[in-house]
């Protein structure tokens, strides 16, 4: 308050101070009259400003109202708009968490095969599924090759590339490679598939149809 | 410039053209002419000093922009009219003086018109209608 009415003081002081300056500066002649009457009117501004600004902010907050009252009007017929961009967010929320939890799936699922078995992870994919509002596990699929017998990391991982090129299976194809020949040619092929399949099946808690685990024959490369 | 050398000048002028005024009254005019405007010229810096304090003040005592404006376009108006129309009075052209002391009143009085709305415009607000 008190420092309202300093500032409206000073304002109309430096005024009439800046004015009677004026007075002296202008040369004396017939357009005196007219510059003090125009002073006196600015004087008269400067001493009523505080009721201007009451009148105007009057005016604003009654505009402010009518804005209010008006958005609100806006805002109603949209709530269906809002309804549906909820229901697009949270979707793309919900598809964005499953592909994270995936990934990370399928890092650790890597991580623990490369370091329980003595086999290189080629490829790792799992598929999540949402069942009841709960996301699952659906499938895993896996593709691995018995580690070159630790010789130098180069060299291996070169001739992987190329050998892994037209091994990889994707698809329905996986289930009659990954089942079915498991246990025809290879054995230790098929015995290195088992145990990781159940030891997949065991950790994450799933059915052994679900865990799918191609074993490639990578030591003919190496 | 000093004042002496205002006055000088001054003095130099009138001189000049009280010996030049028998034979070529133009030149006489032209000398009067220039020697204002030099004069004026010469003051223009203090001028400028002048205005730059007085704009520092308002904006210290935070006077609303547009009462300073209004005054400074007001000095401007005052002083520019009236240079104007003592040159040509000087000139023994007393009707052209006046026109231009016209303009400049009605000038100024056009810069009082956004304030006289103004104040209008509140009273009417106030009062009830």
């Amino acid at each position: 308050m008190i420092e309202l009415l300093s500032g409206w003081l000073k304002q109309i002081v430096i005024l009439v101070l800046i004015a009677a300056f004026m007075d002296l500066l202008l040369p004396n002649n017939s357009m005196e009259r007219y510059i003090k009457l125009v002073m006196g009117l600015l004087i008269i501004l400067a001493i009523l400003s505080p009721v201007f600004q009451w009148i105007r902010q009057d005016l604003d907050l009654n505009q402010l109202a009518f804005d209010t009252a008006q958005m609100k009007e806006e805002g109603l017929p949209s709530l269906s708009g809002i309804q549906q961009e909820s229901k697009r967010l949270t979707q793309t929320q919900d598809r964005l968490v499953r592909e994270e939890a995936q990934r990370r799936l399928e890092q650790m699922i890597t991580k623990e095969v490369e370091e329980r078995f003595r086999v290189k992870v080629d490829q790792t994919q799992v598929q999540t599924e949402e069942r009841e509002k709960r996301v699952g596990i659906a499938q895993v699929s896996l593709a691995v090759r018995p580690a070159e017998k630790k010789e130098n990391g180069e060299f291996p991982d070169i001739q992987a590339v190329e050998e892994v090129k037209p091994v990889i299976i994707e698809g329905g194809g996986d289930l009659e490679r990954g089942g079915r020949p498991r246990k025809g040619p290879s054995s230790t092929q098929s015995v290195w598939g088992e145990k990781i399949t159940r030891f997949l099946a065991k950790t994450l808690g799933l059915q052994s149809e679900q865990v799918d685990v191609e074993v490639l024959q990578g030591n003919q490369g190496g | 410039m000093e004042m002496v050398q205002v006055v000088g000048l001054g003095l130099i002028a009138t001189f000049l053209i009280l010996v030049i005024k028998e034979q070529k009254p133009v030149f006489a005019f032209l000398l009067a002419t220039f020697t204002g405007v030099v004069i004026f010229l010469s003051l223009v810096d203090k001028i400028a000093d002048v205005l730059g304090i007085l704009t520092q003040l308002a904006e210290k005592a935070r006077v609303n922009s547009m009462f300073l404006e209004t005054v400074l376009k007001i000095i401007g108006i005052a002083y520019i009219a009236e240079f104007g129309a003592q040159v040509t009075r000087d000139a023994g052209q007393g009707s052209i003086a006046s026109k231009i002391e016209l303009a400049g009143k009605i000038l100024i009085m056009v810069m009082a018109i956004p304030i006289i709305t103004m104040m209008i415009e509140t009273v009417v607000q106030i009062l009830p209608s």
